[in-house]
């Protein structure tokens, strides 16, 4: 395993150790994910974003009841969360449930135990 | 080049209008939840909205509102163990504490340390 200034090379003064990068790699990689099965399986896009649809509507619908006003915001939301940036949403929805069941904090011990300098 | 700029302040200027709906959509619970569904209630939702979201200080409360979703939705438990993993990324091999059982090489170094302290020890009493 290579030390930290074998590493960074001579940028002495950047105190990042290896690993957080590698966890950094490991989260973008995660981040990718979703967006890349939402490429590869159409079908997998169009089932998040009827997911979606009920998720956002229940969540406006927990704020300010039912009513015109629920609808006309449900709409805008569903127009740039579930149409216009469908694979921002499933990245950040993917990750949301994961820090949410500690899916991350599996991720980032076990890469940091894995690859941890011995 | 100026297409992903382009593109990059389209996507954040939709995300400052989608926070801008959630932080609405708090606002309005607060005061529902507060107040009942009264014209009251209507004219406390219009007023925080006007003060929070379209005035100067919106760089504020959006920046606000954005760290406690974040933190809301566990983004703390992700720093916490960034900070974990970075401070017990192990000991230096120079700092290891030593073995309680003594090998071989560990007795004849301790021995020549005693060696040199006692010499050095001597040359004091001999002044």
């Amino acid at each position: 395993m290579l030390s930290r200034k074998e590493f960074l090379g001579e940028f002495g003064f950047i105190a990042i150790p290896p690993i957080l990068l590698l966890i950094l790699a490991g989260i973008v990689l995660l981040l990718l994910l979703p967006p890349a099965v939402l490429y590869i399986f159409p079908q997998a896009k169009l089932l998040f974003q009827v997911i979606m649809i009920f998720s956002v509507y229940m969540l406006v619908r927990g704020y300010l009841g039912s009513g015109m006003l629920t609808i006309i915001i449900t709409a805008v939301l569903i127009w740039f969360l579930v149409f216009k940036y469908p694979e921002v949403t499933a990245s950040l929805y993917v990750f949301w449930m994961l820090v949410m069941f500690g899916g991350v904090s599996v991720l980032i011990w076990g890469i940091g135990t894995v690859f941890r300098p011995h | 080049m100026m297409f992903f700029l382009f593109s990059i302040m389209e996507f954040a200027g939709d995300f400052n209008l989608v926070l801008k709906i959630l932080v609405l959509l708090t606002i309005a619970n607060f005061s529902l939840t507060h107040l009942g569904k009264g014209p009251m209630s209507w004219i406390v939702i219009i007023g925080f909205a006007y003060f929070v979201l379209f005035s100067n200080l919106w760089l504020l409360f959006g920046g606000v509102y954005l760290l406690y979703m974040l933190l809301m939705f566990g983004f703390g438990h992700i720093l916490i163990d960034f900070f974990f993993i970075s401070a017990g990324s192990g000991p230096k091999p120079e700092e290891e504490m030593e073995s309680p059982v003594s090998h071989g090489v560990d007795l004849a170094k301790r021995q020549n340390q005693l060696a040199h302290a006692r010499s050095f020890a001597q040359k004091f009493v001999k002044r």
